[in-house]
């Protein structure tokens, strides 16, 4: 028994190691992957080498200057420096896209593997629950959540996360199924190890590739969710500096000092571009039908 | 076949039940009512009075239970804040909401699937490239920001389309619509290209080739019809969100479509707009989905072989299927 | 099955086809200004003038019904007033009632004369049971407080007697969204629409209204006063400024409401538009911090409210948001240029912007607390970019005499929730605004106890028993006197802390005629009219 569990972990590390293979000759996957490994290594640093002070710091003098070389994306309305305030933002956009994510993840893959797993009545409640909560719009659903909750980042974070939910649960059932009725699981079963074991170490483990890949598509559209909802006037509050939040104050002056928006955007696309290439070419490399 | 209708429209039933119940009590637990909102300069016994007639001096429960026993009478109520049948303001909006959804998705499938053949054709080659990093670009954008930039440029530089309203028809349409076929556009020219290279090298077209049968209609007919089924679960989805109000891109164009009904709703506190609204766009969605799986069948007879772990719906034809073989 | 299906989607698309038809039809009535095609039967002094002008609106008008609409500019034009307030010269002047006077010397009841030979726009005539039923039904507390009972003479001629005298209760009846006056008839046989009908110069067309986004109405034919040259009048409610000012100078729209605060240079260097300014006519718009009264941490401790009024630099938060036509407050919370108000020699404590002077009284704020001052919650509502920028302005210079202050934000249901219902810890403090009249009693709803508006959460008898005096009162010498005491206690106590007046604006294309802008943000677009 023991050999054979040797034998799927070890059959599992060359898989990795063949998806990385395969994942390294993409090069638009690479560049994705460059560009998200500089932004998370921004992300976790900005506080140690930004001063609060050049992000929130008001100077009436200086507002609204075009892009020059002392302010590289110019200056917002209160004098504040847009460079800076982009370089800021990362951090929260990325961390709401992240925790988003994490949220529709820890809530919807249990779910799925237990509508999956379990089939029969358990299957039919989660999945017509499922089936309601993607009947109401997603962004109705996360207006409504941030206007029940108020309007605090974790609120907006659980509100973008719980719009997903029902896409993570009916991916990962898919996936459970192909795999419940394998070997090896049958095995677990008949050596008595209860479900939530056969679910965590047998299951869940072999049916990652679908969950991995969905998680790095949606923290893409988190992210573009979040900006949304910032957009609409109900996203994160100011003055931190998230890049909807950025895009919206700069919506205002969009006639007279259009880079104000155009920064923030660029910034968001290139974001979401990044996890897009690296979503794709992880897809391409775990699932090499597609890619021939 | 139509008991299988029948049964997906019984499907509804649980579905409303649930988005009613949660959305109201979502909205009616949100911090401020609409009563308060319409009488900010009420006198008190006024106010009072009005707080009585809408069962506000009750729990939530109570005002959820009249909201049900009135729908099951088939009334939607009427809106607190615009003293209207949401029924009536639904319907106001709906035309808006189904010419721009339908004029984005036909925009999107008249380019990309084109695209994505040509791109699956050739793949690997310079259009096939070009094409896919110009679709993963159109993913990647916000859409308020891209109609925010074409408004600017279209409207204000060039002075040759509206920025926004539905009144002067065509014209109107073509600013909102591109900002919405955008997305849709990239999701589907990705999809398309995908399905098709998922087909074009299978047994079957090899075998057509072989006989002699064009490459052009080997492509056209045989690959393409085979490709169809996820595409049109793509259009099938973007249709639905598309129903729902594209709440952000009516707020770039203001354009009077649905969503921007309700969220002007939320923010009045206006539950009974605002749950009525909701359980007609999950209807539509549902609609739409219904027929998406009725066009399964006619894009692809065979489902049965290809899709036996499908979703709920791929389940329903399969059984379907089933009931014909 | 195959016919079955093909069927279905053969009614999908008829669906689909009728409902883009249906859509554009009102779209090709409504909007063909530039259209040359005049009917013939037009009178010469009307063809000279476009059929229907367009003008975007940046706020959302909501029910049918005038008494519980909050939106003027709509209530203005198809209703009208008992008695006109003139903005420009400050008088009343008569409107459907063409006199009025005081019976007896306590202010509580009114005489009304009405006008003659007035018809609602449905054709039924105008007459003194309109009137007593327009004020009987009146849910605002400006009216029902004070409404008792009407005494109807004859159809032209009624007693109002009021449970209290108000010696502003005429100014009172200036205001349409009080008491624009609705058909008896009409909303007794409809509760629903009946109140849509009024007398005024247009009529609501409910057919090509699309609730919440375009608001249609059609010239009143049979109006008693001077009638509009436009036939129809489009309200199209824009949210966004930008897209506001891009209808604009695409010729969308004739004119329209509150240009962004940076379209401002964009609008005055484009010599196709006019940059219209409403500073100085009708209400100003006062933009305030207040103090939860009621159970704030900061309320109960009065040398704090004192420091943070001492710290607030009323020019910088002015300049960080650069309303153009702003007016720096001095100090009283009384309207812009109104009669009683109080002036900077009426006050007692100098609470003008002083940062030493801040600072020793925040020390005598920690000594009256007996420790550290805690971190004071600011609420605010997040809907416009001068709620935020005056927030962020209050925080720094709290800051700057050591006082942290965190902003919460709501949408405005939510503030009204919060002020409306606070619990201990909510909030502390709150920056808002507020419409004050141009007319005497300019601030005295701010101050009534368990009102919406006052904010403050104040209820204090000092301040109602004042208050009463000042409207019991015909003699302006003791209603001055009381004003002036309550707006010396509110300063002096540091309740509400004046900013200032902020001025709405507009603009408009250069040719564009007949709108009177006005400083609370709802211009009169009654006469609006583009020459053809």
């Amino acid at each position: 028994m023991k050999n054979q569990s040797a034998a799927v972990v070890s059959r599992r590390q060359s898989k990795a190691g063949e998806i990385w293979h395969r994942f390294r000759k993409n090069k638009g996957a690479i560049l994705g992957l460059g560009i998200l490994t500089v932004l998370v290594l921004v992300a976790l640093t900005v506080d140690l080498w930004l001063p609060e002070e050049k992000i929130n710091g008001i100077n009436v003098l200086e507002k609204l200057q075009a892009p020059s070389a002392k302010h590289l994306f110019g200056t917002d309305e209160m004098g504040r420096d847009l460079f800076w305030r982009t370089v800021y933002g990362t951090k929260y956009s990325l961390a709401i896209g992240f925790v988003a994510v994490m949220v529709s993840a820890v809530i919807g893959v249990p779910l799925g593997a237990a509508a999956g797993y379990y089939g029969k009545t358990v299957e039919t409640v989660i999945m017509r629950l499922s089936d309601i909560f993607s009947a109401i719009p997603s962004i109705l659903l996360a207006i409504a959540v941030v206007s029940v909750l108020g309007r605090t980042t974790g609120n907006l974070m659980l509100a973008v996360g719980i719009a997903a939910v029902p896409q993570f649960t009916r991916i990962t059932r898919a996936s459970v199924l192909t795999v419940k009725n394998e070997e090896y699981v049958e095995a677990a079963r008949a050596l008595g190890k209860t479900d939530l074991y056969i679910i965590f170490k047998h299951i869940l483990p072999n049916c990652l590739s679908p969950i991995i890949v969905q998680t790095t598509l949606r923290v893409a559209s988190a992210i573009i969710s979040a900006s949304s909802l910032s957009f609409l006037g109900i996203g994160i509050k100011p003055p931190m500096p998230e890049w909807g939040a950025l895009l919206t104050a700069g919506k205002t002056y969009i006639m007279g000092y259009s880079y104000l928006c155009l920064f923030p955007g660029l910034a968001i696309m290139i974001t979401v571009l990044a996890f897009n290439l690296v979503g794709d070419a992880l897809r391409d490399a775990m699932d090499p039908k597609l890619k021939n | 076949m139509y008991k299988y209708v029948l049964k997906r429209i019984l499907m509804l039933i649980p579905i409303i039940l649930g988005v009613s119940f949660i959305v109201y009590i979502m909205m009616d637990s949100a911090q401020g009512n609409a009563l308060d909102v319409i009488g900010i300069d009420y006198s008190a016994e006024k106010l009072a009075e009005l707080y009585h007639q809408y069962g506000y001096d009750r729990s939530v429960f109570y005002r959820y239970f009249i909201y049900m026993k009135n729908l099951f009478h088939g009334s939607l109520g009427s809106s607190m804040i615009y003293k209207k049948d949401v029924w009536d303001l639904y319907l106001q909006r709906l035309p808006a909401t189904l010419k721009l959804a339908s004029a984005s998705v036909l925009l999107s499938i008249l380019f990309s699937i084109p695209l994505g053949i040509v791109s699956a054709k050739h793949h690997g080659s310079l259009v096939d490239n070009a094409s896919m990093v110009g679709a993963l670009v159109g993913l990647s954008m916000p859409n308020y920001w891209l109609g925010l930039m074409l408004a600017v440029v279209f409207s204000q530089k060039l002075n040759l389309l509206p920025s926004g309203g539905n009144l002067q028809g065509f014209k109107s349409l073509i600013l909102p619509a591109i900002t919405i076929g955008t997305g849709l556009m990239a999701t589907m020219t990705r999809t398309t290209r995908s399905s098709m290279l998922d087909v074009i090298r299978q047994d079957y077209l090899r075998t057509a080739r072989a006989k002699g049968v064009p490459e052009k209609k080997v492509i056209n007919v045989h690959a393409l019809r085979n490709a169809l089924i996820p595409i049109i679960t793509v259009v099938g989805t973007e249709m639905g969100k598309a129903l729902g109000g594209a709440v952000v891109t009516e707020n770039v164009f203001s354009w009077p479509g649905v969503g921007r009904l309700v969220i002007e709703g939320v923010n009045q506190r206006d539950t009974t707009l605002v749950t009525g609204c909701i359980i007609l766009t999950a209807v539509m969605v549902s609609i739409v989905q219904l027929v998406v799986d009725i066009l399964y069948a006619f894009a692809d007879p065979r489902l049965r072989a290809q899709y036996s772990t499908g979703r709920k719906k791929r389940a329903g034809i399969e059984r379907k299927g089933g009931a014909q073989a | 099955m195959k016919k079955f299906l093909s069927l279905i989607l053969v009614m999908l698309m008829v669906v689909g086809l009728a409902a883009c038809g249906k859509t554009d039809q009102p779209a090709a009535g409504g909007q063909q200004p530039a259209d040359g095609q005049q009917p013939a039967q037009n009178t010469p002094a009307a063809a000279s003038y476009a059929e229907t002008v367009t003008v975007a609106i940046d706020v959302l008008p909501s029910s049918y019904d005038p008494g519980s609409n909050t939106f003027p500019i709509i209530n203005r034009i198809v209703y009208d007033e008992l008695i006109n307030y003139n903005k420009l010269t400050k008088e009343l002047e008569p409107a459907l009632a063409t006199a009025w006077e005081w019976v007896g010397d306590n202010c509580d009841v009114l005489h009304l004369d009405l006008r003659e030979g007035v018809t609602f726009q449905n054709g039924n005539p105008f007459t003194a049971e309109d009137v007593e039923f327009t004020l009987a039904r009146n849910p605002n507390t400006n009216i029902a407080d004070y409404y008792d009972h009407c005494e109807i003479i004859n159809d032209y001629s009624l007693d109002v007697h009021l449970s209290a005298g108000n010696s502003d209760f005429p100014y009172i009846l200036t205001n349409t969204l009080y008491a624009g006056v609705i058909d008896k008839e009409s909303c007794e046989a409809d509760p629903d629409y009946g109140t849509a009908i009024g007398t005024g110069p247009w009529a609501y067309d409910l057919d090509n209204t699309i609730d919440g986004d375009t608001y249609v109405f059609t010239r009143n034919d049979s109006y008693w006063g001077d009638k509009p040259e436009t036939k129809q009048l489009i309200l199209r409610y824009i949210k966004e400024s930008s897209s506001r000012l891009i209808a604009l100078q695409n010729k969308e729209v004739a004119a329209f409401m509150t240009v962004g605060e940076t379209d401002v240079p964009v609008v005055q260097g484009d010599s196709s538009l006019t940059y219209c300014s409403g500073a100085g006519v009708g209400p100003a718009k006062m933009y305030y911090i207040g103090f939860n009264m009621k159970n704030g941490k900061a309320a109960n401790n009065l040398y704090l409210r004192q420091a943070i009024a001492c710290a607030m630099n009323n020019a910088e938060i002015i300049a960080a948001y650069g309303d153009p036509g702003a007016v720096e407050s001095d100090g009283a919370f009384w309207g812009y240029d109104t009669p009683f108000r109080a002036s900077a020699s009426d006050f007692q404590e100098d609470l003008t912007f002083n940062v030493e002077h801040a600072k020793e009284l925040v020390e005598k704020a920690k000594e009256a607390a007996g420790g550290e001052i805690p971190t004071l919650k600011l609420l605010s509502n997040y809907s416009k970019t001068v709620n935020s920028t005056m927030c962020l302005a209050v925080q720094a210079q709290c800051k700057a005499i050591g006082i942290d202050v965190e902003i919460i934000e709501s949408d405005s249901a939510g503030v009204l929730a919060m002020t409306k219902y606070a619990e201990p810890g909510d909030y502390d403090m709150i920056q808002y605004n507020v419409p004050l009249e141009s007319w005497p009693s300019a601030a005295n709803r701010m101050f009534v106890q368990d009102s919406n508006n006052n904010r403050a959460i104040l209820n204090d008898d000092h301040v109602t028993d004042l208050l009463m005096k000042a409207a019991a009162s015909s003699d302006d010498s003791v209603r001055k006197e009381n004003y002036v005491a309550v707006q010396t206690y509110i300063h002096d106590q540091a309740v509400y802390i004046p900013v200032y007046y902020g001025s709405r604006d507009g603009a408009q294309l250069a040719e564009t005629e007949g709108i009177v802008w006005t400083n609370d943000g709802y211009p009169e677009f009654t006469y609006v009219r583009v020459p053809a």
